[in-house]
């Protein structure tokens, strides 16, 4: 009964280590986690903070600039701009999320399948890896959505794909390396199958790299979600999203800057958030900086 | 070294193919009857038949799909791209004039990531950890969490519509000329934001080759710093800096599809979005093969360019 005890304590002994590394080295990341905290919880809570509703039209207040009634001003068929952003936080947050960490499931998966079995099912896993990534950009998401057409779920399946690939390099370079170690090679020699080895053994020793990369990709999906909404090809009018709210601006941008200004600002904070909570991630958890 | 080159030209043509086969075959998982989408939607029910029946014969449609993937296949390996639905205009003609609008943003604004994004990041990394440090890395960090639309929408808004300075969008010639450049600079700081990401990664590289020991080598031999610096440390820092450039211009081009729209430049971008909003299948096919197999020879040019910073690497 000792041992898990002294496993549980090792275990939060790592997390406050982990935390005292990451407060130290970055100090902008604890004001970030916050931002994105409280960018959440806005999200979740939204019907409870927005001052109005997002979809009511006042025609009388069309693109009219802020004031104290509308703190952000009204939109091109008089909705209120604060009100849509802070419903939109739901779905670019959403797309952004999802997006990122189905492709890092699908990567985790093909890249450890590639890396562990090795042999034919590597070389051809690598040579459609290679195929998706000769898409540059967001073009393979582009492609995707042009294909399926476009909708909110039909867009975090195509951020999902395009994230892909390069988790799946990034576990099948870690597999590789982990994978000729001794533990590896014990479990083996007590009779474990593949699966339990792939995903017991192997997988967790990949995490760090994973998190890392999953943090910033979360940040791209984010940026790539609302320029796709931004061209059209992301979430519809008249749901209200950042990407989309900037692509509806656009046509107003002389009369009304306020519509393009306060979404773009809200995208903005967000990965720059997200960005300073990964980069501290990172310089957390790579072994090379550690002194 | 030409038969080098010879045999990475070689090497893409299964790529190529790859990418040509998806494509394919992407189209074709598109919900619904693909030979809906070769005809224009707005048609009157009764000609819609007539019209069904038309395509499917002109595309080779009625064919098995094997038939159709050969005559796919041996199409675009003539670059032979078809007719536009919409326009009716011949699609290989359209992108002769549209590639070279779009490879002279791209070039331009390669060049602009290689001098900014090289150079912050080297002035980063030489003064690792003083204001010099993080007033450039907080900068970079800002830069790659900028929405590129969003900064191109708010420098057209500023420069364009408030002073005036700048024409707000449009084409007006090439580059080298004045009024093409000034009609290219905002889409070009627009797509140069981009070169953050270049910065973060040279700072990186450029402090891992600091901590090498050949660096110290160098300095307890007395060499003056800036050739230390200079010689000894960018050009080794540089070797990765570079293998990543071919995936930068990747995302250059990526993002010249939304400068393209925004700034009204008629490009490769901006063609194929109209192609995707009319649903020209024809047009969005050929506009992402072109710009896919742009960016596989950017990475083949990179691979080139890799052999001359270093000599460690022979062409044979």
């Amino acid at each position: 009964m000792e041992k898990p005890q002294q496993d549980g304590r090792h275990r939060r002994e790592g997390i406050s280590l982990l935390m005292r590394r990451i407060v130290t080295r970055n100090r902008l990341a604890i004001p970030s986690t916050i931002v994105l905290v409280a960018i959440v919880l806005i999200a979740v809570f939204a019907p409870w903070v927005a001052p109005y509703d997002p979809y009511s039209q006042d025609i009388m207040k069309r693109l009219e600039s802020p004031s104290n009634e509308h703190l952000m001003g009204n939109d091109d068929l008089g909705r209120d701009v604060l009100s849509r952003l802070i419903f939109g936080a739901r779905n670019s947050l959403i797309v952004g999320f999802a997006g990122a960490i189905l492709g890092t499931i699908m990567g985790v998966v093909i890249g450890l399948t590639s890396g562990y079995i090795g042999g034919r099912m590597d070389h051809w896993l690598m040579r459609i890896v290679d195929v998706m990534m000769s898409f540059p950009g967001m073009l393979l998401a582009i492609l995707i959505v042009a294909v399926m057409g476009p909708g909110l779920v039909n867009l975090i399946v195509a951020l999902a794909i395009w994230n892909t690939p390069g988790f799946a390099r990034i576990v099948r370079g870690n597999v590789l390396s982990i994978k000729e170690q001794e533990f590896v090679e014990a479990s083996r020699a007590v009779g474990s199958n593949r699966l339990r080895i792939m995903y017991r053994h192997i997988l967790p020793n990949t995490v760090s790299p994973i998190i890392v990369h999953t943090t910033l990709s979360v940040a791209t999906a984010l940026l790539t979600a609302a320029g796709m909404s931004f061209l059209g090809l992301g979430v519809q009018p008249p749901t209200p999203e950042w990407g989309a709210m900037i692509g509806v601006g656009r046509h107003h941008i002389r009369d009304a800057p306020h519509i393009v200004t306060f979404p773009g600002l809200a995208i903005f904070v967000t990965v720059l958030a997200i960005n300073f909570v990964g980069d501290a991630l990172r310089d957390a958890l790579d072994p090379r900086l550690t002194e | 070294m030409k038969v080098y080159v010879a045999k990475r030209l070689l090497a893409l043509l299964p790529t190529v193919i790859g990418v040509i086969t998806l494509v394919f075959f992407m189209l074709r998982l598109a919900p619904g009857d693909p030979v809906q989408l070769l005809i224009p939607p707005d048609l009157p029910r009764a000609m819609e038949e007539e019209a069904l029946e038309e395509a499917r014969a002109r595309y080779g449609l009625d064919q098995p799909l094997y038939t159709q993937y050969y005559i796919y296949l041996s199409k675009m390996m003539r670059l032979d791209f078809g007719r536009s639905i919409r326009q009716n205009t011949l699609i290989t003609e359209d992108l002769r004039h549209r590639i070279p609008m779009t490879l002279q943003l791209g070039i331009v604004s390669m060049v602009l990531w290689i001098l900014f994004g090289v150079s912050v990041g080297v002035i980063s990394a030489v003064n690792r950890g003083n204001w010099i440090d993080s007033t450039a890395m907080f900068f970079a960090l800002a830069g790659v969490s900028m929405p590129s639309f969003w900064l191109g929408l708010l420098l057209m808004l500023v420069f364009g519509l408030h002073l005036g300075i700048l024409p707000p969008s449009g084409y007006g010639g090439p580059i080298w000329t004045w009024e093409g450049l000034r009609h290219a600079i905002l889409p070009l700081i627009t797509l140069s934001v981009g070169a953050a990401g270049l910065a973060r990664y040279t700072r990186s590289t450029m402090l891992d080759v600091i901590n090498e020991d050949y660096i110290r080598t160098a300095r307890s031999k007395g060499l003056r710093e800036r050739i230390v610096i200079y010689k000894h440390a960018l050009r080794n820092a540089l070797i990765p800096v570079v293998t990543i450039l071919g995936m930068n211009f990747g995302y250059i081009l990526g993002g010249a599809v939304i400068v393209e729209m925004i700034f009204a430049w008629p490009g490769v971008g901006r063609y194929l979005l109209s192609g995707i909003y009319s649903r020209d299948y024809p047009v969005v096919q050929a506009g992402v093969l072109m710009i896919a197999t742009c960016f596989v020879l950017a990475n083949l040019a990179t691979d080139l360019v890799y052999g001359v910073i270093d000599p460690r690497i022979r062409y044979d």
